[in-house]
């Protein structure tokens, strides 16, 4: 079956089985290296992207349902003002995700910051029930987001 | 070029072979035939007949087969390999190959096992017990199970093996790589400097990549062997949690006789530990187990008997670490009860039996400059344990039994302990570690090592970088494989931090001394060799087991949901003193990982499978709550370099059970507490 | 429509109409809603599935929340996510509850409300509530329509569709929902709780109770929710231990879908919340 669909904002076409899961579309490409896979349960995180918006477990959407969607990876955020946000908040508080989970942390903070001005724990908690990498202490992953809220928030301010 | 993570999907070339593991559908029997199906052109099989080399894999002096040869050893050991270019296509052939066997078989069981099971045995005794339980005022008796122990999450990527020109080229993330390098040497039946293993950055959470990436590596490399192609294994998670590592199953029955004042005279020790089918590690585990179970006290007269058992389930070792956590488990959760027993609090009962300064272990290693008490006093002092331990203690006992409780039920535990870093002083571990760093001439530092675990490299680019004052953008862990990369041994047990740091230290405190005295580029090598042969008997079990000991105290207030049964953790203190700690802030985030980790895997509802907690208010989880965490660092220990690493796994269960102990009104002895388990005990069910 | 490599074909109708017609040419087939339950059951590299795929998410008719006065109406194929962000002023309190609890918000962006309900292998979270909100859903095949109470949704026919879901509104002062553990992946331990109730000056007027997460079924017991309905809140200790004991006679003498670990935290459960019951707006632990 091909498929095409948008990539970091390129278009992108392939000749897979309509049952793959895009996790693994994203895998076998040379270019993005941040959609990792661990559960294939949708639990994890690892494999998450944007898909038309949302943030979603790319290891939970098969290549059918992809076609003509809008697909953003960790390497399309990173060129976004939202990501440095995020960064600035890593560097500062220290939390450091390893390369496996990264992509996953990443946008699902972003998820969070897009749903909750100023989100709390049991919020932030929620949104991470499940990301399971031990790698990062979830303590700093929490003030991260409570961080880059705030400089989002400062920002509106700002533009006001 | 920098070390990075591997992506085994990302780095394979387009016409590289998949190879999928055919496995044993039943834990024993006798293979009659295999019997693959018709294979297409491009696909292959492998058995054990076509290895050239050696089929199994060694750690000292235990071997497990690489693939089944005749005897079934357990469920999901590997029997042979199928390859192709389509993974579908050889997941398919797999299903469709099948194995004829013998069905008549026996399972060996661990619960009742046979005399012919023990397949080791270590013995360590002191004093004389048995004459002493004739004298003894009391006698408290109890049974520490661990359960065995999976990983719950895995990042292995997997592995890509290619024979080309005569050099086997591997790809991987591995702890150990060159017992990786001279493992497939030994299997293929090649030259180890024919063998060069590319090394990844990686995770070990669990220490899963110490064996089982050399067991994918193998059989990978032995394809590529015969097919003259790359070959790639990408193992799914369920294969991986299944039969990567996986902590022993330990049973720890304890007879401890004690006087009028509640001090243990003597105790008698019975260790059991289910190894799996094959006890790789067997001697180490054996000898840790018997470390942790002694405990930190000095009790004068002691009798340990630890067995090992094999049985027809998947082997189990390696699981950060070595099984020192359960012996100290055992100890710690006994020695509450005895304080419990005897109406003293448990905090104020080891502080009265630890021992003074110097210390001596019950192995008779000693400890110069032992700071046990202090550190016990100042957890004791944070946490405010005294106060919360008798208000606890007042509720429990005005519980009416037999009745759901309305309020929330509480409790608070203590616990004490070691962990130690390394072997026990093993000469046959190859505990040698060797690390180079190089100053260039633009000011550029370059690390190598074969050690490459995440968060170390993180200590060693600071550290080279304000020993070398140079920015540490510009200290590159340097990318390589086992072909350039000096031998830095197994990266576990805290080694990373404890060995591989202190000699990239050494490295560049040389490098600056010479700076400004010869040209730039300078390179030096440092090396290290375990010394602890010289302080350890292995035989007699005597000394101090490790180089050096890290020391630590966890207090951990609990409350149980009455409805559910549910154990939630509401805070924890813990003390840490490892000597001198490279990076505090580092330290202080691992610790906070590892003791989420840990209690995940102590109070989680599943076992093994996701922690997913799925009560949920409209606005708020109701008990998605991280427990209130305190981490205290202290470095009254200069001299010492020890790991953090195990600390939280071998301190937190002893101090959970007695929290969870006074809370519930039980005695649970058996790790991970469930709320099955609870259930069971509370209702005498 | 799209063959595959294992022969199987996907087809992708683009309104109502079309996806009615196919299904009945062909009732063998799975509706692909969000896929998210069908996909965690999947255990190959490549998921496989024996039938025919009908990929719903081009059915813009079934992706349509609608309110009135009487009720809230949503299409089968709405994400979870959507309908949370409905509010709560609108989403009765329970329902949010149970949506809630659905995987993570990731995972809510994909599942949909006619997935959890139509999951054929077990009830997951949004039933047992829906149920007893007295929800009626709107079964289709081409050229027919009906509505059916949500607990006779087993009689489906192979050609019809499960298209909208309408829960009518009634004063629920008394919401409650809680689920414990995976239904998908740990039957046997997985357990949820949803109690409605109306009340008047203090008085339950009328409640309702279900067991859910138990695999196919949801239990209500008759003869417990009649015994409270009528009382006066809080209960006296003898109204209560006799609910509790009509609840655990109930309970015990269910053979088979519950395991005695589950048994005992639905009594565990019963009687505290009975104990905690007060005339409040909503309950809230």
């Amino acid at each position: 079956m091909k498929i095409s669909f948008l990539l970091n904002g390129r278009q992108f076409e392939t000749e897979v089985s309509p049952t793959i899961r895009l996790s693994d579309i994203l895998k076998a490409n040379s270019k993005i290296t941040s959609v990792r896979t661990s559960c294939m349960k949708g639990e994890c995180k690892s494999c998450s992207v944007i898909i038309n918006g949302e943030v979603v477990p790319s290891c939970m959407v098969p290549a059918f349902s992809v076609r003509g969607s809008d697909i953003v990876t960790l390497e399309g955020f990173s060129k976004t003002k939202d990501y440095n946000d995020i960064i600035q908040a890593f560097e500062e508080t220290g939390a450091s995700p390893c390369d496996f989970c990264r992509g996953g942390t990443i946008l699902t903070i972003q998820s969070i910051l897009e749903r909750f001005a100023e989100p709390d724990e049991p919020q932030i908690l929620d949104a991470f029930n499940g990301n399971i990498c031990p790698c990062t202490n979830i303590g700093l992953i929490i003030e991260s987001v409570k961080r880059a809220a705030l400089y989002r928030k400062r920002k509106r301010i700002g533009r006001k | 070029m920098e070390t990075e993570y591997f992506d085994i999907d990302t780095l394979s070339p387009k016409n590289v072979l998949t190879a999928i593991i055919i496995r044993s559908p039943q834990p024993t029997g006798t293979i009659k035939a295999i019997e693959f199906p018709p294979l297409p052109d491009g696909y292959f099989s492998l058995t054990y007949k076509d290895i050239p080399g050696e089929n199994f894999i060694q750690v000292a002096a235990e071997k497990m087969p690489l693939l089944c040869e005749k005897e079934i050893s357990y469920k999901g050991e590997p029997i042979a390999v199928v390859c192709g270019p389509e993974r579908s296509k050889v997941l398919s052939l797999c299903r469709s190959t099948k194995i004829i066997s013998e069905t008549n078989y026996t399972f060996k069981a661990f619960k009742g096992y046979s005399h012919d099971q023990i397949i080791k045995e270590k013995q360590f005794t002191k004093g004389n017990p048995e004459k002493i339980f004739e004298d003894a005022a009391s006698i408290v008796e109890g049974t520490y199970h661990t359960a065995a122990r999976k990983a719950r999450f895995t990042s292995y990527q997997g592995v890509l093996a290619g024979y080309t020109k005569g050099i086997m080229e591997i790809q991987t993330e591995t702890q150990w790589p060159f017992h990786l390098r001279n493992t497939v040497a030994k299997v293929c039946s090649l030259p180890p400097d024919t063998v060069k293993t590319a090394i990844g950055k990686f995770n070990p959470t669990y220490d899963e990549k110490l064996i089982v990436p050399t067991i994918y590596a193998s059989l990978a490399a032995l394809l590529s062997l015969k097919t003259g192609k790359q070959v790639r294994f990408i193992p799914d998670r369920e294969e991986l949690i299944d039969f990567s590592s996986r902590k022993p199953e330990v049973f720890i029955k304890r007879k401890s006789a004690v006087d009028e004042k509640g001090k243990i005279t003597a105790e008698i020790i019975d260790i059991e530990v289910n190894f799996g089918a094959y006890p790789l590690f067997a001697d180490e585990i054996l000898t840790q187990l018997i470390i942790g179970a002694a405990g930190s006290y000095s009790i004068p007269n002691l009798s340990i008997k630890c067995s090992g058992i094999t049985t027809s389930e998947p082997p189990m070792n390696v699981f950060n670490g070595l099984s020192l956590s359960a012996g100290v488990f055992s100890c710690e959760a006994h020695l509450s009860r005895i304080a419990e027993i005897n109406s003293c609090n448990p905090g104020d009962w080891r502080l009265k039996y630890l021992p003074g300064k110097p210390a001596y272990i019950p192995t008779g290693g000693i400890e110069k400059n032992f700071k046990g008490k202090e550190l016990l006093e100042q957890i004791i002092r944070t946490s405010d344990f005294n106060r919360k331990y008798s208000a606890y203690e007042v509720l429990r006992k005005h519980r009416k039994p037999g009745r759901v409780s309305r309020e929330l039920l509480r409790g608070i535990g203590i616990s004490f302990g070691f962990a130690g870093n390394g072997f026990s002083g093993r000469k046959e571990s190859g505990e040698s570690h060797t690390v180079a760093v190089k100053l260039d001439r633009d000011n550029k530092v370059t690390i190598r090592s074969s050690a490459n675990g995440s968060s170390s490299t993180a200590v060693w680019k600071e550290t080279a970088s304000s020993i070398l004052t140079v920015d540490a953008d510009s200290v590159k862990i340097l990318k390589g494989d086992t072909s350039t990369l000096p031998n830095s041994g197994p990266s576990f047990l805290g080694n990373d931090i404890s060995v591989v740091t202190s000699l990239v230290e050494k490295c560049c405190l040389a490098i600056k001394k010479q700076r400004f005295h010869k040209a730039l580029p300078i390179e030096v090598k440092r090396s290290y060799r375990s010394s602890g042969v010289k302080k350890w008997d292995p035989e007699k079990l005597k000394g101090m087991p490790f180089n050096s000991l890290s020391w630590g105290a966890v207090v951990v207030e609990i409350e149980i949901d009455p409805v559910f049964l549910r154990p939630i953790v509401r805070a924890l203190w813990m003390i840490v003193d490892s000597g001198r700690l490279y990076n505090r802030v580092i330290a202080v985030k691992s610790l906070e990982s590892s003791i989420l980790e840990t209690l995940e895997w102590i109070v989680t509802e599943d076992e093994v499978t996701s922690p997913s907690v799925t009560d949920t208010g409209f606005n708020t989880p109701l008990q998605r709550r991280l427990p209130d965490l305190s981490v205290i660092l202290s470095e009254r220990r200069k001299n010492i370099t020890g790991g953090i690493s195990q600390l939280p796994d071998t301190l937190i269960p002893a101090a959970v059970i007695s929290a969870v102990s006074q809370a519930a009104g039980i005695y649970p002895d058996s790790l991970p507490i469930t709320p099955q388990i609870l259930y069971k005990q509370m209702e005498g069910v | 429509m799209e063959g595959n490599s294992l022969g199987r074909n996907i087809y992708a109708p683009k309104s109502l109409n079309e996806l009615l017609h196919l299904r009945e040419q062909h009732p063998d087939t799975i509706l692909w809603s969000g896929g998210t339950a069908l996909l965690r059951m999947q255990k190959d590299p490549v998921p496989f599935f024996e039938r025919d795929i009908i990929h719903l998410s081009g059915v813009n008719e079934l992706k349509k929340v609608r309110r009135t006065e009487r009720y809230l109406e949503i299409g089968a194929g709405v994400p979870v996510k959507k309908i949370i962000n409905v509010g709560q002023h609108i989403l009765p309190f329970a329902l949010a509850q149970a949506l809630m609890s659905i995987g993570s918000p990731a995972v809510r962006n994909l599942a949909t409300i006619g997935g959890n309900l139509g999951f054929r292998d077990g009830r997951l979270n949004s039933f047992s509530v829906l149920m007893l909100m007295d929800s009626i859903v709107e079964l289709r095949m081409s050229g027919k329509s009906r509505w059916v109470q949500l607990g006779r949704l087993n009689s489906i026919s192979a050609t019809e569709v499960l298209t909208r879901i309408r829960i009518p509104f009634r004063n629920w002062d008394l919401q409650y929902f809680r689920a414990i553990g995976d239904p998908l992946l740990h039957p046997m331990d997985s357990l949820s709780f949803t109690v409605l109730a109306e009340t008047n000056k203090g008085i339950i007027s009328n409640l309702r109770f279900a067991v859910g997460n138990i695999g196919k079924s949801t239990l209500r017991s008759i003869d417990f929710e009649t015994y409270l309905s009528g009382k006066k809140l809080r209960l006296s200790g003898r109204e209560l231990e006799t609910a509790v004991n009509i609840f655990q006679s109930f309970v015990q003498n269910i053979e088979g879908d519950l395991t005695p670990f589950q048994k005992d935290r639905s009594i565990r459960f019963v009687r505290w919340f009975l104990r905690e019951l007060r005339d409040v707006y909503i309950f809230t632990e």
